[in-house]
């Protein structure tokens, strides 16, 4: 592994990072291929990440399918955790990685990143994702709330064409890496956040 | 025509109401029943049985028929012609329409499958009380540019829809127990 994930990544993760097993769960995972790794991010950069991110200004976001709060791409950041943070994303061994758990493709260089914000009664509704060229969709949780609180990544079944019904609800923990293959109809919704609690994350999308 | 507050009958208020719809395609009128009709009207929508409808990635409502006390008003000669001359148009029927309910968590989204014809939407509005916080508004959009209808008890709503996509914002958790009703009835425009 190169050197550059010994600081980002946890070091028990690191150590006990089965690739072949993570290959596994994910393509056989249901209602579609997804994975979500558990203290991913160390704990420091953890906190690092989520004092960076709340110095990048967050524009609300309002249309039928959501309300939540977004920063600009990523690309564009003056803060310079950020920065190192989207070249270890964009690096070659962490694609590959990425690549080795899905068996997919990537497209090295082309990655879409932001942070979002999502407060009470904000909300993602049921979608597919689907846009040109976008290959997996991934995000980094930085807070850690609980199942009452909302704000859960809502995975559905399909059902001719359509979204059916959730069969798994992801609960946001701080320093969770989720993902998932856009192939298909992936279809998911982030639910409404019903406390006054935030949910930090940093996500986008790789291509391929 | 005792079921529609006198004020917009007269010769002056029908060429204003009309002159504001041609301007702008789209108007929305207070208080629009007598207040006995608004009350005999909203606790009839209130009460009817709703069917829950649900594709996550489209839309999650209940609805019901239009009550008959309600559609009988609609059939009325006499509306019909003021929906004429506010209109500009021959109206003899109203096609589509239903009774919605929507609740906390309640929504439709905007979706290739769902585009609608060109048409003018009618809306009439029983909902009693509502936190303007919570969502649930009707909206037009258009490139990029949208307007919502305001959620007030006894507003009749008319909105000549020529490109424009509508969808319900999604009822958010400040909705608490309230629910909000109307009435939607859309006119086929040749």
């Amino acid at each position: 592994m190169h050197d550059t994930f010994t600081d980002w990544i946890d070091q028990d993760t690191l150590e006990n990072l089965n690739i072949t097993h993570l290959a596994e769960s994910f393509s056989t995972a249901k209602p579609f291929p997804y994975l979500v790794i558990e203290n991913f991010l160390s704990e420091e950069k953890q906190q690092v990440l989520l004092t960076a991110i709340k110095e990048e200004p967050f524009l609300e976001k309002f249309s039928d399918l959501f309300s939540f709060k977004q920063t600009h791409d990523l690309s564009g950041t003056s803060v310079a955790v950020l920065k190192e943070f989207r070249s270890f994303l964009s690096s070659k061994p962490f694609l590959h990685l990425i690549e080795k758990i899905t068996d997919l493709e990537l497209t090295e260089g082309i990655i879409d990143l932001h942070g979002s914000l999502y407060e009470k009664a904000d909300y993602l509704l049921c979608h597919d994702d689907d846009l040109q060229g976008r290959k997996i969709a991934f995000m980094f949780y930085l807070s850690d709330l609980d199942k009452g609180d909302g704000g859960l990544l809502e995975l559905y079944d399909e059902h001719e064409g359509d979204a059916g019904e959730i069969k798994e609800r992801v609960v946001p923990k701080k320093g969770s890496l989720a993902f998932f293959a856009i192939d298909g109809h992936p279809y998911h919704a982030v639910s409404e956040i019903i406390k006054d609690k935030q949910r930090y994350a940093i996500a986008g999308w790789f291509h391929g | 025509m005792d079921k529609i507050n006198q004020a917009y009958l007269t010769d002056q208020a029908v060429n204003e109401t009309a002159s504001v719809f041609k301007e702008t395609g789209h108007l929305t009128l207070s208080d629009f029943f007598t207040h006995h009709t608004y009350q005999e009207f909203s606790k009839i929508a209130s009460r009817s049985a709703f069917q829950k409808n649900g594709i996550p990635n489209k839309y999650h409502f209940g609805s019901a028929n239009i009550p008959k006390k309600l559609m009988d008003f609609l059939h009325h000669q006499e509306f019909l012609d003021y929906l004429s001359d506010i209109l500009g148009i021959d109206v003899h029927q109203l096609t589509s329409g239903m009774l919605y309910q929507f609740k906390h968590k309640d929504y439709t989204l905007l979706h290739d499958d769902l585009t609608l014809e060109p048409g003018i939407d009618l809306v009439f509005e029983f909902t009693p009380e509502w936190n303007d916080q919570a969502g649930g508004e009707i909206t037009y959009t258009k490139e990029g540019d949208a307007f919502s209808l305001p959620i007030k008890a006894n507003s009749f709503s008319i909105i000549n829809r020529t490109e424009e996509h509508r969808f319900v914002r999604y009822v958010n958790c400040h909705a608490k127990d309230q629910k909000r009703w109307f009435v939607l009835v859309t006119l086929e425009v040749q």
